[in-house]
């Protein structure tokens, strides 16, 4: 078992050694969140939030319900929404590919036999990949949710 | 739920009337998300997909719904992903003949300079993407003075794309693996639901009083 000493010192270490440094670096770091919002809390009353609350309504629907039901169904109806996000992000990512051509003119066509531009599809998987994360999370969520909704109806 | 649909026609195929019949339950219509189509995607394709989904899995309430827009979605992502993937190594094949041949010519012609090469080289490789047989043989032929083949320009240009490749292989992977993730769910759903309807039945067939018969004696006198 850790000692209360050895813990205090491992937390003041971890704190000179990740993270951002500079105040550059930190305000680069303030702004990932806002970059694509996926990571983003969803703010009371936002339309997202609205959005989220007559998901979890339709989900409860007409099935008698008690406090923990509609916990569950809201703790779904946000997962389902962060997955429809991710995935709109994601086509978002392949329109760009598909429209930016390198910077030439879009109406011209790639050199004939490709239907690509593939110097960028670099970016574009690194973009998808990195969405990935945030929807595995969202994708368990919503699992567990739904399993413990299905339990109670 | 309401649902209206037709049979499918005798040949498989599924009819207009059902590609635009309302088969989404109009309350659960507007929780389902927009189709993640891109360019070269029609929605006609996505909603026949969706059609003959829902069909064979007739979801029975909203989550039974999100999933089914879920599996339809992973499959298409994993379909555009392959695509992706086939336009990606067409794409890089032509640049690798384009470039082999481009050596090639310079190698063998005599005074041929490096522009006039990739010239030559440039209209043979769009001879080949494009099925010109005369051009296809010319190319083979250059090719193989060189001691090279088509497997030569095909390795080439799977080589300089391979680390691509295979992330867009594992990203294929991840969408079928969550399908049936999805799949896997609906049917433990509706196996948990039909073990509990069995069991409630089970319970209400013993909770039945059975009414004793009067006897004999009872009766006569």
């Amino acid at each position: 078992m850790t000692s209360e000493i050895h813990a205090l010192s491992n937390k003041h270490n971890a704190r000179r050694s990740t993270g951002p440094k500079t105040s550059a670096g930190k305000q680069k770091a303030k702004m990932n969140s806002l970059k694509h919002g996926l990571a983003m809390a969803i703010i009371k009353g936002s339309p997202a939030d609205m959005e989220i609350k007559k998901l979890a309504g339709a989900i409860v629907g007409n099935n008698p319900v008690n406090l923990e039901a509609l916990i569950y169904a809201r703790e779904a109806a946000e997962a389902e929404f962060l997955i429809q996000r991710a995935r709109s992000t994601r086509t978002s990512f392949l329109k760009a590919y598909d429209i930016k051509r390198d910077g030439v003119d879009q109406t011209q066509e790639p050199p004939k036999g490709s239907q690509y531009w593939p110097k960028d599809i670099e970016e574009v998987i690194n973009d998808i990949i990195f969405l990935d994360r945030y929807e595995r999370r969202a994708r368990s969520r919503r699992k567990k949710a739904f399993r413990k909704l299905k339990e109670m109806m | 739920m309401q649902t209206e649909h037709k049979l499918k026609n005798p040949n498989g195929r599924v009819s207009e009337d059902q590609l635009t019949a309302k088969l989404i339950p109009p309350e659960i219509e507007p929780h389902l998300g927009e189709p993640p189509l891109i360019c070269g995607e029609t929605r006609e394709d996505y909603e026949a997909l969706f059609t003959q989904l829902v069909l064979k899995v007739e979801p029975k309430d909203i989550i039974e719904w999100i999933w089914v827009k879920d599996v339809l979605d992973l499959i298409w992502e994993a379909k555009r992903l392959r695509n992706l993937k086939a336009a990606l190594l067409r794409s890089e094949t032509y640049k690798s003949s384009e470039r082999i041949l481009g050596d090639v010519i310079e190698g063998l012609i005599e005074d041929a300079d490096y522009y006039s090469s990739k010239k030559i080289a440039r209209q043979l490789a769009i001879g080949w993407t494009e099925k010109n047989t005369q051009k296809t043989q010319d190319l083979k032929g250059l090719l193989a003075k060189a001691g090279h083949d088509i497997n030569t320009v095909t390795s080439d240009a799977l080589t300089k794309k391979l680390y691509d490749i295979e992330r867009i292989e594992r990203m294929i992977a991840s969408c079928d693996k969550r399908r049936d993730d999805v799949l896997r769910e609906i049917e433990r759903s509706r196996e948990n639901l039909a073990k509990r309807i069995k069991e409630q039945a089970q319970q209400l067939i013993e909770d039945i009083e059975v009414e004793p018969t009067p006897s004999p004696r009872t009766e006569t006198s």
